[in-house]
């Protein structure tokens, strides 16, 4: 079995160019030229981008020549300041996480009561009971924080967990370049807080045991209840595929659940190998589901004991046509009225992209119904455009495609659009909405802050609730 | 305070080029096949994120980003108008070679997020932010990729 992991490190035998000073000479134009730094990020591309970096660099200089600078590289860069273009404002920042800190998520988990993970270094948690009129600071203490990723797990009121595992490390080098390594160590911490934030406890401290030597990587936690959980893990190298923890305690105490199907050449724990699995959801502390695509044999299945035995079901019918595809699926959602939602992706057939799908079924999965997507089944745009999964709350549901929000009030018979755009706002990380009425989301901030949004029409208008310091 | 302010983002860029940016720019170029592009690409990105100072909260995020989208662009701009020399312009060694005409063999989006997860060593979440993608997305695009070319390196061995 080829170790990726270890092939790719022959790319750190490729020789990387000094590019300081076209950074600089570049930058610079930027800053001298009105409207050069106009550019959206979300939409730079090569449409964009269309003056060739030499002319680029041939009219920096001679910019610099007019202006009679004599450009030493180490003064500009510890003497200059970097001019802003006066025209554009600044793009506001996605929240997203690097070196470490929390993934963002929102949670309201009644229309007054919820938690927020706002990302940044190390980042910060956030609680509200009152409708997001104020937002105490319930972060976790450092030793949780720090050099670390950190998954947050909202369940219910009082109750949040997190998964915490050691994040990339920087290590300063003799020669002044510094290595960035990742620890493969499987250690991850459990973390857990009963009263809401105002206390937090580790509550398992895990060290994934390397399966056929390879590295693992507990890759994501899930809560249903105070008590049920569950923590997949991944292999970060070699072979092997993806082992299944479940707790029946808040954490404290972990066991390796069966996943269905065996597949020939692997064993009973590894049972659905990685390259084949799709997402797991659970929706209640028995009900469970997994899609997997392996040899050109799509296949689905439930369980209703907690994973302890699995039943296969059909494929619902549309993914059945994709031969020899992998479909996973997540989102899985409980409908109060009845039935469930299921949100699927699915890889096309020519292997290009991937193409975004929904289901519903009324039977618990036996059966299942296509669902039109706003924009079509295949989400266009250089690097997908669908970047958050959608919120269902009965049948009603939302859905973020290319900035617009769309609104279903019928199971996802029909979609109409609501919202060109989060006006004001940049890169929802995150929405959900409690009621038909009241969404919450977080979105970039003018500044490179990070916005809560609170809308009380159905996601037409977005107010803000909160914003970082 | 606005200066100071400025200085600070400054410092922060530079210290995220010598950090990262050799990392950065080797994983644009597996992602390209070459190494023009991917220097335009990683200079660009870095260039912005020094000129849009304190406006850019997580500089190491939104630099891999950038860059993956400015190469992305080019890709498929030249993509249109001409074909592509993915030999680079130095002389690789063989696993090098090996690995980037594997990297080839796979559609865009999976050898992104093999690249963001393999080499640059991001978890899913940061690959679906640099992408711009989903989770789920990414975890397809991942889970394909790396089987293909598992596939593929693993055929070019006999």
């Amino acid at each position: 079995m080829v170790d990726l992991k270890e092939r790719f490190q022959a790319l750190d035998q490729v020789p990387a160019p000094n590019l300081e000073r076209v950074i600089e000479l570049r930058a610079r134009h930027l800053a001298s030229v009105p409207g050069a730094l106009g550019l959206d990020p979300d939409a730079i591309g090569g449409r964009r981008f269309r003056v060739p970096p030499a002319h680029l660099l041939a009219a920096a200089a001679i910019l610099i020549l007019g202006l009679g600078l004599a450009v030493i590289l180490h003064q500009a860069r510890s003497t200059a300041p970097v001019r802003h273009a006066p025209t554009p404002t600044p793009t506001a920042q996605a929240p997203g996480t690097s070196e470490g800190g929390i993934f963002p998520a929102i949670n309201m988990v009644s229309l007054t009561t919820g938690w927020a993970a706002v990302s940044g270094q190390p980042g910060q948690v956030l609680w509200t009971a009152d409708a997001g009129k104020h937002w105490a600071d319930v972060t976790p203490p450092k030793e949780a924080l720090a050099h670390r990723e950190v998954q947050p797990v909202f369940v219910d009121v009082t109750s949040a967990w997190l998964l915490s595992r050691p994040s990339r490390s920087v290590t300063p080098g003799a020669s002044g370049r510094e290595t960035v390594t990742t620890d493969s160590s499987g250690q991850a911490d459990i973390w857990r807080t009963l009263d809401a934030g105002k206390t937090w406890q580790r509550v398992a401290s895990l060290t994934l045991a390397p399966w056929f030597s390879a590295a693992k990587m507990a890759q994501e936690l899930r809560f249903v209840d105070r008590q049920h959980g569950w923590l997949s893990v991944w292999p970060l190298s070699g072979p092997g595929g993806m082992i299944l923890y479940a707790t029946t305690d808040g954490g404290a105490h972990w066991s390796e659940i069966s996943v269905p199907a065996s597949y020939p050449g692997h064993s009973t724990a590894d049972a659905l190998p990685s390259d084949c699995l799709g997402g797991i959801s659970f929706t209640s502390d028995r009900d469970g589901w997994v899609g997997a695509g392996c040899s050109r044999s799509d296949r689905f299945f439930a369980t209703h004991d907690g994973g302890v035995s699995w039943k296969e079901l059909p494929v619902p019918p549309r993914v059945a046509t994709f031969t020899g595809s992998e479909w996973h699926f997540e989102g899985f959602v409980s409908r109060p009225r009845g039935g469930n939602l299921l949100f699927t992706v699915v890889g096309p057939a020519n292997g290009v992209g991937v193409d975004h799908e929904l289901y519903a079924s009324a039977d618990g999965g036996v059966s299942w119904m296509e669902r039109p997507l706003p924009q079509g089944r295949y989400a266009p745009g250089m690097m997908g455009s669908l970047s958050i999964p959608p919120s269902f709350i009965g049948n009603c549901g939302w859905i973020l495609i290319d900035g617009a929000l769309y609104l279903t009030d019928d199971a996802g018979v029909s979609w109409q659009k609501v919202a060109a755009r989060l006006t004001g706002w940049e890169n929802p990380a995150e929405f959900q909405f409690v009621d038909a009425s009241t969404g919450w989301a977080m979105a970039g901030a003018p500044g490179g802050k990070i916005a809560l949004l609170k809308s009380s029409d159905g996601g037409r208008t977005w107010t803000q609730q909160w914003r970082s310091q | 305070m606005v200066q100071a302010t400025i200085v600070e983002s400054q410092a922060a860029v530079e210290a995220l080029y010598r950090a990262q940016g050799d990392r950065i720019y080797r994983a644009v170029w597996a992602f390209s096949q070459d190494a023009d592009l991917a220097s335009d690409a990683v200079a660009e990105a870095f260039a912005q994120a020094l000129a849009r100072g304190s406006a850019i909260r997580s500089p190491a995020a939104w630099i891999w980003r950038t860059a993956f989208r400015i190469a992305g662009g080019m890709l498929q701009q030249r993509s249109r108008t001409v074909s592509l020399d993915r030999s680079g312009s130095y002389e690789m060694t063989d696993p090098t070679r090996e690995l980037g005409w594997a990297l080839q063999q796979l559609p865009r989006h999976q050898r992104a997020a093999v690249i963001l997860f393999y080499y640059a060593d991001h978890p899913v979440r940061e690959v679906a932010a640099i992408m711009d993608s989903s989770v789920i997305a990414v975890r397809v695009n991942l889970s394909r990729g790396r089987k293909r070319l598992r596939q593929i390196l693993e055929a070019s061995h006999g």
